[in-house]
């Protein structure tokens, strides 16, 4: 009997393998919310992200560990958390106010510290190392955003104070690009990033709805640009980033074109979805019950960065492109890929719930902020795409 | 070979290809895990976000911390399951063998 002892073991290990781990999803798959109103997922998020901006001392233990690492997240944190709560105004209009007087807190804080510090504060370090193209200095990366959180919040309830801004913003924004042979405008010095480019467009189609201006126009004609100058000829995908001539600088990555497929939803939605179903089979992975995202197509490489986050090797997991993967997959209606995300962030993503509060220790604000984004949006977009003026 | 002439590695070694064996293993990799949940190390995971886990500790440290408690984590989700299947069915697969044994030893005159 003792002879066979070995080989007993090891058939016994590789039964038990061979059960185990195709059914390891099964202990993390979580259904999703309901469409309408938040889901419980949403307001456990939403119930952490509330409780930072309501304790100072928290918000600012959360916002120096981030700001040791980037600037850049302590700004996104802000941005995606006002997106999030102008959507969840839209979902739960016994709560608008509440939400509203937050979003309210974040804009006005936001655009205080850009005007206190200069655009500088909010963009890492190489930002000064070389000169603007377009003088004087301004980031894209903060005009786009600031516009969008100031558009959004008047898709919810109008705020005169705020009208005023989003022109000032979207008029600066415009003169920029149009200045550009590529219709872009730099985000960091000579560097234009595709993300802040078409949030910054998101904006401006939103301001058309709002206050009845027409740049459909230039919307057009930027998006005949883009498909002569900015796709990636392997996959057919958006690069990432470009010089203001339309140089390629990055290839596709997973960190901006979920992102920018649901953003270009206010644009072109057969375009958007066109780039949605390429990401989808260049980026986007699936394994035994999990899903995640690529940061990059195999036709296309690059090294870690601070877009990417942690790349797991061989199985190509990016913990950036991941977590804005579930902004696609449900601005998408992707329901499948979407669970399947849900089930790998709950297997790898460590969460830890307390007192109806959820955090994922994996992530960090901003990363939260994102996977709030992806569970409550919907209603804004709609909002915009219907006729008529708001 | 007298197991008393054995090494403790080779004792070590044995023990393991027991079902009970690879129970205690199994038992072994979640009190580790446990031992890392307690101590507070999960919120050290927030290296692979690229932050820290707080703005004014060691990046080094966490990281390290951050790793030893995914190794506890997904030993304990992954590998513990695994070895206390595979006790069953080893276990399974003994009583089988005894049985075939006895039945071998009863045919013979």
């Amino acid at each position: 009997m003792k002879k066979y002892r070995l080989l007993r073991v090891l058939v016994a290990l590789l039964l038990a393998t061979s059960i185990w781990i195709p059914s390891v999803h099964l202990l993390f798959a979580r259904r999703s919310g309901p469409p309408a109103g938040l889901s419980a997922q949403a307001r456990a998020l939403a119930a952490r992200h509330l409780e930072l901006w309501n304790d100072p001392r928290l918000k600012q233990r959360e916002l120096e560990r981030m700001r040791r690492s980037n600037a850049e997240w302590d700004f996104m944190g802000r941005t995606f958390l006002v997106w999030s709560l102008a959507e969840m105004g839209l979902r739960e209009p016994a709560q608008r106010s509440n939400y509203l007087a937050v979003a309210d807190q974040i804009i006005e804080e936001t655009v205080r510290l850009e005007a206190e510090h200069g655009i500088y504060f909010f963009l890492m370090p190489y930002a000064k190392a070389r000169h603007y193209v377009e003088q004087p200095p301004r980031s894209l990366f903060l005009d786009g955003e600031i516009a969008l959180m100031l558009a959004v919040r008047r898709v919810v309830e109008e705020k005169p104070a705020y009208r005023t801004q989003l022109t000032a913003r979207v008029e600066v924004m415009l003169d920029r690009m149009k200045r550009s042979k590529a219709l872009v405008a730099e985000s960091y010095p000579d560097e234009c990033w595709l993300f802040d480019n078409v949030l910054a467009l998101a904006a401006i189609r939103i301001a058309d709805k709002l206050d009845g201006t027409d740049h459909s126009a230039f919307l057009r004609e930027w998006l005949a640009t883009a498909r002569a100058k900015l796709l990636h000829p392997e996959t057919g995908l958006l690069v990432s980033s470009f010089t203001t001539d339309g140089t390629h600088l990055d290839g596709p990555e997973g960190s901006s074109i979920w992102m920018t497929a649901h953003a270009l939803r206010l644009i072109d939605e057969e375009f958007a979805r066109d780039q949605y179903r390429r990401a989808r089979k260049e980026l986007g992975r699936e394994l035994m019950g999990f899903a995640w995202s690529r940061e990059w197509p195999a036709s296309w490489r690059n090294g870690m960065d601070v877009d990417s986050g942690m790349v797991i090797p061989v199985l190509e997991v990016s913990a950036g492109g991941s977590g804005l993967a579930f902004v696609g997959a449900s601005s998408f209606g992707d329901a499948d890929y979407l669970g399947k995300l849900q089930t790998t962030l709950e297997f790898a993503a460590f969460p830890v719930r307390r007192a109806g509060r959820v955090q994922y220790c994996a992530s960090n604000q901003v990363g939260d902020a994102v996977l709030l984004y992806a569970n409550v949006l919907g209603p804004i977009w709609e909002k915009v795409q219907a006729g008529g003026k708001q | 070979m007298n197991d008393t002439k054995r090494t403790p590695l080779h004792r070590l070694w044995n023990a393991g290809l027991t079902p009970g064996g690879l129970l205690v293993r199994a038992a072994l990799v979640a009190v580790f895990f446990a031992v890392c949940h307690l101590a507070g190390w999960r919120e050290h995971t927030t290296f692979l976000s690229g932050t820290p886990a707080s703005a004014g500790g060691s990046a080094n440290t966490s990281v390290v911390l951050g790793v030893v408690y995914m190794a506890g984590y997904f030993g304990v989700v992954l590998l513990a399951p695994i070895l206390a299947l595979a006790a069953g069915l080893l276990f399974v697969f003994e009583r089988i063998a005894e049985r075939r044994g006895d039945r071998h030893s009863a045919a013979k005159p």
